[in-house]
């Protein structure tokens, strides 16, 4: 079940009772998460059915209109999380848009993803979520969201669920057709914005090809096309973004993907952006976060932040990232 | 309420325990001596126990061929690590066989040397070397030297280990353990259990012969130490037991560049574990540990270079294809950040064309 | 039929004993936390033949086990038979208290003091005091460690004589070999200090002490600074000078070369004097706090730094100025910035006994100077404890000095830290008075309702709020409503957003008047902003005044008849605004084109809950 209100007929534009329970649950449970208390395995399940059925129907390049703001990688850094929406406003109050990499690396993969895509749920025009290189079955098993499941719910059903609907996630977002939004770059394979909407994005992201270049590709210094050393997706020149910007109508990529140590660098004499959004990311790196706050006019500010302090929390209790000892 | 039939729980009873040690008995009585310092050194000791699951993770993935690898690693503690600690104890490893080989390698006319691994946990170089086909073992000596903790544990591991225990004793002969369970000693082999801060006013380790041309290793270990105690260290051998005539070359790895925002991360959150990593301010640069090598007499070369500046320039593209193959390494920013907090240095004193001069040839990264 | 009832009952029972020997440590674990079901089950009687027993060879278990065990076994002598059975739970417990794992002992040794407190005089002879003696004997000195927790409250109960063994047993403990079993004895010292009379304190515990005092592990050592404070407090202030060993031994604290044990009595400071004598006070104590405020260490210097007017509160002002003063003002540019943080909770406590003069002498400049620290803690520390300052030099003095400052922190780069001043602000208000307010802060707290980071907008509107409250709603309507509605103007909507979360806070403290001529109108025009936030939040705005308009009566405001105790007669006027300015807007946006705007404005219109009771 689906609240789709918006569709209905104007006599019975406002919202059933029915409606109002759906609602309810899905704030008990955007509550209990925001306290980041862990849904349970048949809550997933729940979200996720219901949360595909919001983004399938999503294009691959989303129209967002403005104002909203931007943000890059969170990484299960849900304290972080946090900390920016209380910097950029609460949803729905704040529209938002996010570029993937939600889980992996952070110890609260879960309750971050789960928050995301409830709010994507319950307010569906209010928050935009873009599918990152981490939003993969395989890249997780690596980087610790499934073995983060395995310790929360003892079994791998909700790392099934999620990696089943990262699949149906859109891949890029257009802003009032000028800010081009995506997790990692552009693809020789992609030319315009009709060519990314042509893509059959319903599957685990291939090793290579143009959709697997949207996740994975960096803007570099070098011009043209080059290989990059993450072994998937390619680096793209100046000439690159110039030539996309020009014949698409753009007047910026906003893009996330690498960690940057201001938490936004502009690239390409501004054609490209990139955006972080986790601090002192893997609690070792630290980096300021970022995020970009576009208005109705498509002004824009940066606004960066530091971690979230973590007080009350006892030392001891928090892991450290690993070193070479 | 009653409960006739319930059977008399006395039937029940066990009779021996539950497999745990009874508890009067067991462990040591206190630690008298060492106060306020035993804590400080069970941090350090631990330390190992990173090295190697970070080491057997590499090893399980490709990046390292060791078969030792499984054997000295304490069981249960199996972790595939992330692909940029992989990657960097690839680079780790391989970096520091490289200087160790053209060591060995180098002018024949020295029938034997010596390696001396400081902290040496349960490292298994020696290993590798005593069965490699392409050195030949009876020429070399090679001396551990950790907290007793550290080679006990050790040698239990390496007595619940056939294969280890073939490679000594068909490359090393006989093999001898102390009764304390603490010390090996073999004809190629020793391990000693020691203190390195007491080693200043310990007898001279049995074993070492003063007069062998020497290689000196810290992997992690020195940086533990108080910057005077470290040098007191390396002192110890350069200018105490071994007369200077005797070729010495030290090899260093450790963190550096604790004053960024990503060294200053890592010295908090290392401090958080307890860890504290006393002589990297004294040498926070390349160009300080060049000046440590050269200040404690090893003058004939020094040179350093971060982790990053190795992979980019001493895995050949080759190689660099197949590790990269291993693993999809997604974070390229943070592996660049955590590779150069990462140096190796070396330095060595000799004669004009001796035993280190192959160390030349390694090339180091100006600053 | 009742057999089968019966078993029916005693199933799980049958369970549990199954569970207490199972192999999964969990289901063992289990059953022991519902040990008394079992007891009950089983009756007084074999609970102490069979289930004790039983118990008793549960020592070979994993510490987890041990300690749910060692725990219940101290509310267990109801299930024995009562007190008068309690000396059969000692067994086990003693076996408990030797184990290996620490917590598993302190569990035990727990329980063995509540069983203790119900044993009678004889059992305790019979059955305590034996145990007491085994356990401080044996040859292991896990049971020793426990054993000094143990005498306390045998003694209270013992004859003369058997508290002579005691004592003579406690001896033997802070003489032991092995330094934990010191180390406990000289922990355990202090409260078994408190059991005995003067003269045994003199002639007993203080040898004691000075052993313990002069041990070679600083980690025992360490513990004789509470033992001090004991005696000191157990012997009369005007004797204490007989007694010169007491004070060496202080001395030799004072000095000890492991700083741990510098960090103790820098810890205690404030104890220590005044447990002794006056003299002790302005001789030795004043000179060795100087000394460790000086300290290499730093966790000396911060432990000494919360000390400071708990010190200086006990000796004379002339002291504190020609001796103190000068040291704890060099804190205030220690390389720590923990030393700096603690400094700055405590240095306002040293303006009451500065007094004005030299409060303004010696204080403010340090407050000054870590206002700008480079720490935010240390700058947060400060601001946060002002009013004790302000209470000396009172507020015009304060705001002249420090305003500036303030107004710079105001704008700091940490957003927690603008928050921490923004709280400030009402105190700062009601102090320096509406006039200087409107001079000099006016322009800041409007600013916050522009920053760019949301909490801090969210926050100004919060002190608008207060600010109201202090001087309220006549001063609001010239000087905060017409800047909050401005912000309604904006072409940010984050900012416009603002407007309508201000309106949503200030509500209660607004007057009729207000809402009708300042807040409705510009909601009239955001109703139909082009951004769906914006609508939606007016709707969330309009759902507060139909909520204030429903209470509000014609003169005043809601907080005014909350704090009057009073309820009003709500005006007409407002029922009114409702009806023709709030509903008809409402109505609009429930017919809106977007999903958010619809939902709230239905909410607001109160519409979901007839909804909810129509619907199947």
């Amino acid at each position: 079940m689906i609240v789709d209100i918006t569709s209905r007929p104007d006599n019975q534009s406002k919202p059933r009772g029915s409606d109002y329970q759906h609602i309810r649950n899905l704030d008990a449970l955007i509550d209990q998460l925001s306290n980041c208390i862990t849904l349970s395995e048949d809550d997933i399940e729940r979200l996720c059915d219901q949360a595909r059925e919001v983004v399938q129907d999503e294009s691959n390049v989303q129209p967002v209109s403005s104002p909203v703001t931007v943000c890059g990688d969170i990484h299960g850094q849900y304290h972080d999380l946090i900390e920016l929406f209380r910097i950029s406003g609460p949803c729905p109050d704040t529209n938002y848009l996010f570029m993937g990499d939600y889980v992996d690396r952070g110890y609260h993969s879960v309750e971050s993803v789960s928050l995301l895509v409830a709010l994507k749920v319950r307010y569906p025009k209010r928050i935009t979520i873009l599918r990152g290189n981490h939003e993969s079955r395989q890249i997780t098993q690596v980087y610790g969201f499934y073995d983060e499941c395995l310790r929360k719910y003892g079994n791998a059903r909700v790392w099934t669920l999620f990696t089943d609907l990262f699949d149906y996630l859109p891949l890029t977002a257009l802003i009032d057709n000028r800010i081009f939004c995506l997790h990692g770059g552009l693809s020789p394979s992609i030319d315009t914005l009709d060519h990314v909407r042509k893509v059959d994005r319903v599957h685990e992201p291939p090793h290579e090809g143009p959709m697997c270049d949207l996740l994975w590709s960096d803007p570099d210094d070098r011009y043209g096309w080059g290989i990059s050393p993450r072994g998937a997706g390619y680096t793209f020149g100046k000439d690159i973004s110039d030539a996309f910007n020009h014949n698409n109508g753009l007047s910026l990529i906003a893009r996330a993907h690498q960690m940057v140590m201001d938490g936004y660098l502009w690239s390409h004499d501004r054609n490209v952006v990139t955006v972080f959004s986790a601090p002192n990311y893997c609690y070792r790196c630290g980096n300021l976060a970022a995020i970009l706050e576009v208005d109705e006019k498509l002004n824009y500010q940066f606004i960066q932040f530091d971690p979230s302090p973590r007080t009350g929390e006892p030392t001891m209790h928090r892991r450290t990232p690993d070193y070479f000892l | 309420m009653s409960a006739s039939h319930i059977p008399n729980l006395n039937t029940l009873r066990r009779g021996g325990g539950r497999g745990r040690f009874r508890s009067r008995g067991g462990g040591q009585p206190g630690d008298a001596g060492h106060g306020s310092h035993g804590a400080k050194d069970r941090v350090v000791q631990g330390t190992d126990n990173d090295a190697s699951v970070s080491r057997l993770s590499a090893v399980n993935l490709g990046y390292l061929d060791d078969v030792f690898a499984p054997a000295l690693t304490p069981p249960g503690m199996e972790v595939r690590r992330l692909p940029i600690i992989n990657r960097g104890t690839y680079v780790r490893t391989t970096t520091i066989d490289h200087l160790v080989t053209r060591f060995l390698s180098a002018h024949p006319s020295y029938p034997k040397k010596q390696i001396i691994s400081l902290g040496a946990g349960t490292d298994t170089r020696i290993f590798r070397l005593l069965s490699s086909p392409t050195y030949d073992a009876s020429n070399l000596v090679y001396h551990e030297i950790d907290f007793s903790v550290n080679t006990s544990a050790k040698i239990k591991l390496i007595r619940a280990a056939p294969l280890i225990q073939r490679v000594l004793s068909s490359s090393s002969g006989d093999v001898e353990i102390s009764p304390t369970n603490d010390a090996l000693h073999s004809p190629s082999y020793h391990l000693h259990p020691l203190d390195l801060r007491s080693l200043p006013t310990s007898p001279v380790l049995p074993g070492l012969d003063p007069t062998l041309p020497t290689l000196l290793l810290s992997e992690c270990c020195l940086v533990y130490l108080t910057p005077g105690e470290a040098s007191s260290v390396v002192r110890h051998f350069t200018e105490t037991i071994f007369p200077a005539t005797t070729p010495v070359g030290l090899v260093l790895y450790e963190p550096i560049r604790p004053d960024d925002a990503f060294g200053r991360t890592m010295v908090a959150n290392l401090a958080t574990r307890g860890i504290q990593l006393q002589t990297l301010q004294e040498y926070a640069s390349l160009e300080a540990q060049r000046r440590r090598l050269r200040e404690l007499g090893l003058d004939r070369g020094q040179a350093a270079a971060d982790v990053d500046f190795i992979w980019d320039r001493w895995v050949n593209e080759r190689e660099k294809e197949r590790v990269a193959g291993l693993e999809m390494l997604d974070e390229m920013e943070e592996w660049r950040l955590l590779a150069r907090h990462y140096c190796v240095a070396w330095g060595w004193r000799d004669t004009p064309g001796g035993v280190f001069e192959g160390w030349r040839e390694m090339e180091g990264q100006e600053e | 039929m009742e057999g089968q009832g019966e078993n029916d009952e005693l199933y799980p029972i049958a369970v549990l004993i199954d569970e207490l020997k199972h192999d999964d440590v969990l289901l063992r674990l289990n059953a022991i936390h519902r040990l008394s079901t079992i007891a009950l089950a089983l009756g007084p009687e074999r609970t102490r033949e069979e289930l004790i027993p039983f118990l008793d060879d549960s020592v070979e278990d994993e510490d987890e086990v041990l300690t749910a065990l060692s725990e219940e076994l101290g509310n267990f002598i109801e299930y024995v038979g009562g007190p008068e059975y309690g000396h059969v739970l000692l067994s086990p417990l003693e076996n408990l208290a030797a184990i290996e794992e620490p917590l598993v002992r302190e569990k035990a040794v727990e329980s063995l003091n509540k069983i203790g407190e119900q044993l009678s005089e004889k059992q305790i002879e019979e059955n305590f005091i034996p145990m007491v003696l085994r356990l401080s004997k044996a040859d292991w000195f896990t049971s020793k460690v426990s054993a000094t927790g143990l005498y306390c409250v045998p003694y209270r109960k013992a004859s003369p004589s058997s508290q002579q063994t005691l004592r003579q047993y406690y001896g033997g403990l802070v003489h032991d070999d092995t330094p934990m079993v010191r180390r406990q004895s000289g922990n355990n010292l202090a409260k078994f200090i408190k059991e005995l009379n003067t003269q045994i304190v003199i002639e007993e515990m203080i040898p004691l002490f000075q052993h313990l005092a002069t041990d070679e592990q600083d980690s025992v050592r360490l513990l004789t600074v509470d033992v001090l404070i004991s005696i000191a407090e157990e012997i009369p202030k005007e004797q204490q000078p007989s007694h010169g060993v007491l004070l060496t031994s202080l001395r030799n604290l004072f000095e000890d070369k492991s700083w741990r044990v510098r960090y103790m009595v820098a810890d205690r400071y404030e104890k220590i004097a005044k447990a002794v004598h006056e003299e002790v006070v302005t001789r030795d104590m004043v000179p060795s706090f100087v000394k460790l405020l000086k300290d290499t260490e730093a966790e000396v210097r911060t432990a000494i730094a919360g000390q400071i007017p708990g010190f200086c509160n006990l000796i004379d002002r002339d002291t504190l100025l020609n001796e103190i003063m000068t040291s704890v003002e060099d804190l205030v540019s220690d390389p720590s910035q923990h030393v700096r943080a603690a400094l700055g909770t405590q240095i306002s406590g040293l303006a009451p006994i500065l007094g004005k003069e030299e409060t303004i002498a010696h204080l403010l400049p340090m407050f000054l100077q870590m206002l700008k620290d480079e720490f935010p803690d240390v700058r947060l520390h400060i601001i946060s404890k002002l009013e004790l300052v302000n209470k000396v030099i009172g507020i015009d003095l304060l705001s002249q000095s420090l305003l500036p400052a303030i107004v710079q922190l105001a704008e700091d780069k940490q957003w927690r830290v603008r928050l921490a001043i923004i709280e400030y602000i009402p105190l700062l208000a009601s102090q320096l008075g509406v006039k200087f307010f409107d001079e000099q802060l006016s322009e800041l707290c409007m600013g916050w309702l522009g920053d760019t980071v949301f909490s801090i907008r969210e926050a100004a509107t919060q002190n608008l709020r207060k600010l109201t409250e202090v001087f309220g709603v006549d001063w609001a309507k010239g000087s905060i409503i017409p800047k909050v509605m401005g912000m309604g103007q904006h072409t940010n909507y984050l900012y416009r957003m603002t407007t309508c979360f201000a309106i949503s806070t200030l509500a209660p403290v607004v007057s009729l008047d207000i809402i009708e001529n300042s807040i409705l109108p510009i909601l009239d025009r955001l109703v139909s902003d082009e951004i769906p936030n914006i609508r939606f939040n007016v709707a969330k705005s309009y759902a507060v005044l139909i909520d204030t308009l429903r209470r509000l009566p014609t003169e005043g405001t809601l907080t005014d008849l909350e704090k009057a105790g009073k309820t009003a007669t709500p005006s007409p006027r407002g029922q009114d605004l409702i009806q023709q300015r709030i509903l008809p807007s409402l109505e609009k946006l429930q017919e809106d084109e977007d999903v958010d705007v619809r939902y709230f404005a239905t909410t607001a219109a109160g519409g979901h809950e007839e909804v909810m009771q129509t619907s199947p």
